[in-house]
């Protein structure tokens, strides 16, 4: 593999082994949950994660409306990709956390529906993508998708001060009485930085990998013509 | 289910999620960059007839 490739890759890796030395070895257990909490220390950077691709998503799909250039396209589709990967990841982790300690994996919910009807916005957005056969126009649909889907993420993230739900509420910037131990905190944070760098390193690798792929196309029509 | 069985499961799915996406990243990548080096010969070759 290039060099390129690789430094970010290891980089990813360890962030990533500090984050799960962290979650499962530093960080105390739960109280009143026990172990499963653990969920915690990678269901919220998830979300932090998604957020972020959708927030490159709406930034990439301004900047291709005003300048055409296609490599503004490509690290929309490229972020969107990543984007819909962790708010996936969101879905399934947040079940399996709510089953044991709400007892049910599943409830509509603000927070949840929200949650659920962005990834259904991002599906929708990738679909949009693949099957609109004129690539120049459905680069434009899809730059125009991505910026009115972004919408949907403050509302995510304030569905649970604007509404009461069932999900729990705000540990960071919540009332007065909420937020996190010491050491919880801090595993939050090394989370939130490792899936950061995992974001970036796949980013990068992805961007890159549409990059060659529209290099490929142009060099196929050069040389078939 | 226990708790460790939620936790399991959640971990392992967030892992194989993200290492099938690195996966599916680097077959695309090495199929095009053998794709390239096939059309650059082809087109060497086609030059030299």
């Amino acid at each position: 593999m290039d060099k390129k490739y690789l430094i970010p890759i290891l980089l990813s890796y360890v962030a990533i082994l500090a984050a799960l030395y962290f979650a499962f070895i530093y960080a105390p257990t739960e109280r009143t949950m026990g172990d499963v909490q653990r969920i915690f220390y990678f269901h919220v950077p998830s979300a932090w994660v998604s957020f972020l691709a959708f927030f490159v998503v709406c930034i990439a799909s301004i900047a291709f409306l005003r300048t055409g250039k296609e490599s503004w396209d490509i690290l929309a589709a490229s972020s969107a990709e990543i984007g819909v990967l962790f708010i996936t990841i969101v879905l399934i982790t947040g079940p399996m956390w709510a089953k044991p300690v709400w007892n049910t994996f599943w409830t509509w919910d603000a927070r949840l529906t929200t949650s659920f009807i962005l990834w259904l916005i991002y599906i929708a957005y990738l679909m949009l993508r693949s099957y609109v056969h004129d690539k120049e126009r459905g680069a434009r649909f899809a730059a125009v998708f991505g910026i009115i889907g972004f919408l949907d993420v403050p509302i995510v993230y304030m569905s649970i001060r604007w509404w009461r739900t069932l999900h729990p509420a705000p540990v960071m910037g919540g009332k007065e009485g909420s937020g996190l131990a010491p050491e919880m905190l801090m595993t939050l944070m090394i989370c939130l930085g490792a899936f950061t760098i995992l974001f970036a390193t796949l980013l990068f690798l992805r961007y890159k990998t549409g990059m060659v792929a529209t290099e490929f196309e142009r060099l196929k029509i050069k040389i078939h013509s | 289910m226990s708790n460790l069985t939620y936790l399991f499961i959640a971990y392992a799915f967030i892992w194989t999620a993200i290492f099938l996406y690195l996966l599916n990243i680097g077959k695309k990548l090495s199929f095009i960059q053998r794709e390239i080096k096939l059309l650059k010969e082809d087109g060497y070759k086609s030059e030299g007839n």
